[in-house]
C-alpha cells in the first residue's frame, strides 16, 4: 500500500467561547479525529453543519493549530513547518476550494488575474511566454475555453467559477485539494459536470481529495472512502460502498434515510415512520456521547460503539 | 386526495402569466405564458434550474415582485377573483390570511429583537384583532403542531437552531389557516435530516388542515417524494406537467430526462435488491 500524503492522527480542537465580560467556556469541536488522504483517492467527510468537518480542513491548511494530536504531511508534523519558504511550499501543495463560488473570486479582477497571481507568488513560471502557455494549459485542464481569461467572475456561471477555483489550485501544483462543499451551491444539472472534473483530476493528475459535504448522494458518486462525522467524532468510516449498503451506526442509518428517494413518496413514509422527528432526536442524543471503542464490520469498514456500555 | 378529482374547481389558477424584467437591452421575459392550476389540498411542485423563473412566479402570485420586474400579461384567479386586479388594500388582507409564503432564508426573516410570542401576536392582532392573551393561546397551539415546546415562546430567534426557526416560520404561516402556502426552496439551506423532519411535518399538517402547497425546489428527487403533481420549468416556460409518479417513471420531455440523469441516486442499489 502506498503511503498517505496527509495523516490526521487523533486530532482534538478546542475553541474558547465567550470571554470579554462574559464567562469563558471551552467548546471541543473535534474529539480525536483520525483519517488518511492518499494520492489519486477521494475521502468524503460527511456530516451535518456544525459537526466539525470544516474545522478539519482549516487545521490541515494551518489556519489554526490543533489542540492535541498531530497532522503529518509526508511524515512531517505540519506544526514543524515554520519557515516562510516551507509554509509557502506546504500551502501550495495543500489547497482549498470553498463552497461559495461567488465569494471566492474577486469581482474586480479578470480570471487571468486570478490564475496569474498564484503562479507568480509561488514562482511557478520563469517568463511571460511560459505564463501564457501555462494559463492555456490550466484552462484546458478544467475544460474552459481560452476566452474565459479575459472575463470577470460575474460573467461566469457558478459551475464555471468553481472550475476556475479548481484551476487555481492546480496552478500552484496542489497534491491535495480540500474541497469544502464545492457543489452544494451549484444547480443539480451542472453539479455532475464539476464532480466529473474532480474525478478526472484525481485519476489523471493523481490528486488526493478531501471532499467535505453533507450530501451522501454526491459523496457516493465521487469518493472511494467515506467518514461519517457527528459532533466532532467520526462514527463510521471505510469503503463508501460498504457503508451505504451495510450501515451500522444509527446516525449513518439516519443520514441515509434522510436522503430523498424519488421512488418513496411521503405518503408511505408518514405511515411507516410517523415519529421520525422523535426517533431522530433519540439517535442524535445517543450519537453525541464520545466513544473510544470501535469494531471492524468488514474489510475496510469500521464503526464506533454507540450503546453506553455500563 | 383532491388531485384525483379533476372536476372540482381549482383553488388557484394561473393563466398565461407573463413576467418581464426591464433591462438596458430591452425587456427580458422571465416567465412566458405560464399556466397551471392547483387543486384544494394538493401539493404542486415547480422544478427547474436557478434562473428559470420559478421564484419569479412565486413572487408574482402574491404581487410581491419588485421593479424592474413587472407582470406584462395573464391572470391569477384565486377564489374567483383576479389577484392582478385587486387594490393594494384588498391584497393586504389576502396575504398571509389566504396565501402564506415561506422562503429559503425564512429563518432569517424573523425579527431578531422580538420574542417569538410577539411575532406570532403581531400577525394575529393585525389580521384577526386578537388580544395578547388570545394570541398567546393560539401561538401555543401552533407550536405544538410543529413540535416545539410551548415554554420557548418567550425566547428570541437566535436561541433556536436553523431547522427550528424554519419550523417557527411555518407555524406563523399556518397561524391564519391559509388556503395556499407558497414554499420557495424551504429546506435548501438545511441539513438532510432536518429537511426530512420538516417536510414530513408539512405533509402531516397538510393531511390535517387540507391546505394547498406550491412547492418550489431544484431537487427533483425530493419533489417527486413530496408532491402530487409536478411542473418542470426551463427558460421561463413549463415544459412538462404531470402526476409525480409519471414524472418519475415516465418522463416525456428530454429536459426532464436530462434532469433525472444528473442525479446520483444512492437508493438505487437498495431497490434493485428489493425488486
Amino acid at each position: 500500500m502506498t503511503k498517505p500524503i496527509i495523516q490526521v492522527k487523533n486530532v482534538v480542537k478546542d475553541f474558547t467561547v465567550g470571554g470579554g465580560f462574559g464567562k469563558e467556556e471551552i467548546f471541543r469541536a473535534l474529539q480525536g479525529v483520525s483519517f488518511d488522504l492518499y494520492a489519486g483517492k477521494t475521502l468524503a467527510l460527511v456530516g451535518e453543519s456544525g459537526c466539525g468537518k470544516s474545522t478539519c480542513a482549516r487545521l490541515m491548511t494551518k489556519v489554526y493549530p490543533a489542540t492535541e494530536g498531530e497532522i503529518l504531511f509526508h511524515g512531517t508534523n505540519i506544526n514543524d513547518i515554520t519557515k516562510r519558504k516551507d509554509v509557502l511550499d506546504y500551502r501550495s501543495k495543500v489547497q482549498m476550494v470553498f463552497q461559495d463560488p461567488f465569494g471566492s473570486l474577486n469581482p474586480t479582477h479578470t480570471i487571468e488575474h486570478h490564475l496569474t497571481r498564484p503562479l507568480k507568488i509561488h514562482k511557478r513560471v520563469a517568463n511571460p511566454a511560459a505564463l501564457k502557455a501555462r494559463l492555456e494549459e490550466l484552462l484546458s485542464l478544467v475544460e474552459l475555453p481560452i476566452e474565459t481569461l479575459a472575463k470577470y467572475p460575474h460573467e461566469l456561471s457558478g459551475g464555471q467559477r468553481q472550475r476556475v477555483n479548481l484551476a487555481r489550485a492546480l496552478a500552484v501544483g496542489a497534491e491535495v485539494i480540500l474541497a469544502d462543499e464545492p457543489t452544494s451551491m451549484l444547480d443539480v444539472s451542472i453539479r455532475l459536470g464539476v464532480l466529473n472534473l474532480m474525478q478526472r483530476m484525481k485519476k489523471e493528475l493523481g490528486i488526493g481529495f478531501l471532499y467535505i459535504t453533507h450530501d451522501l448522494a454526491t459523496a457516493h458518486y465521487i469518493a472511494e472512502e467515506t467518514a461519517v462525522m457527528y459532533k466532532g467524532q467520526i462514527v463510521e468510516w471505510g469503503s463508501t460502498q460498504s457503508i451505504l449498503t451495510n450501515p451500522q451506526h444509527p446516525y449513518t442509518k439516519l443520514l441515509i434515510s434522510a436522503v430523498p428517494d424519488p421512488d418513496l413518496p411521503f405518503g408511505e413514509l408518514v405511515q411507516n415512520e410517523p415519529n421520525y422527528s422523535i426517533d431522530a432526536d433519540a439517535i442524535r442524543l445517543k450519537s453525541s456521547v464520545v466513544q473510544d471503542e470501535y469494531q471492524e464490520v468488514s474489510d475496510n469498514h469500521f464503526v464506533k460503539q454507540w450503546d453506553n456500555v455500563a | 386526495m383532491a388531485s384525483q378529482t379533476p372536476n372540482t374547481s381549482p383553488l388557484i389558477e394561473v393563466k398565461d402569466l407573463c413576467v418581464d424584467y426591464i433591462t438596458d437591452d430591452g425587456d427580458f421575459n422571465a416567465v412566458k405564458l405560464v399556466s397551471f392550476a392547483i387543486q384544494p389540498g394538493e401539493i404542486f411542485g415547480l422544478a427547474g434550474e436557478s434562473g428559470c423563473g420559478k421564484s419569479t412566479i412565486a413572487f408574482a402570485i402574491n404581487r410581491l415582485h419588485k421593479p424592474p420586474a413587472f407582470i406584462s400579461g395573464g391572470q391569477i384567479l384565486f377564489g374567483g377573483r383576479d389577484l392582478l386586479n385587486l387594490s393594494d388594500a384588498q391584497l393586504n388582507t389576502l396575504r398571509w390570511s389566504e396565501i402564506a409564503m415561506v422562503f429559503q432564508s425564512a429563518m432569517n426573516s424573523l425579527n431578531p429583537v422580538l420574542t417569538i410570542e410577539e411575532q406570532f401576536a403581531d400577525v394575529l392582532r393585525h389580521h384577526q384583532g386578537m388580544s395578547n392573551e388570545q394570541a398567546k393561546d393560539r401561538a401555543e397551539k401552533l407550536l405544538d403542531l410543529v413540535n416545539i415546546p410551548r415554554e420557548r415562546l418567550t425566547e428570541y430567534p437566535h436561541q433556536f437552531s436553523g431547522g427550528m426557526r424554519q419550523r417557527l416560520v411555518i407555524a406563523i404561516a399556518l397561524s391564519l389557516n391559509p388556503k395556499l402556502i407558497i414554499m420557495d426552496e424551504p429546506t435548501t439551506a438545511l441539513d438532510v435530516v432536518v429537511q426530512r423532519e420538516i417536510l414530513q411535518q408539512i405533509y402531516q399538517l397538510r393531511e390535517e388542515f387540507g391546505f394547498s402547497v406550491l412547492f418550489i425546489t431544484h431537487d427533483l428527487a425530493l419533489m417527486s417524494q413530496l408532491c402530487d403533481r409536478i411542473a418542470i420549468m426551463r427558460y421561463g416556460e413549463i415544459v412538462e406537467v404531470n402526476q409525480a409518479k409519471e414524472i418519475r417513471n415516465n418522463p416525456q420531455h428530454p429536459y426532464t430526462q436530462k434532469l433525472w440523469s444528473s442525479f446520483p441516486n444512492i437508493h438505487e442499489s437498495k431497490h434493485a435488491i428489493a425488486s
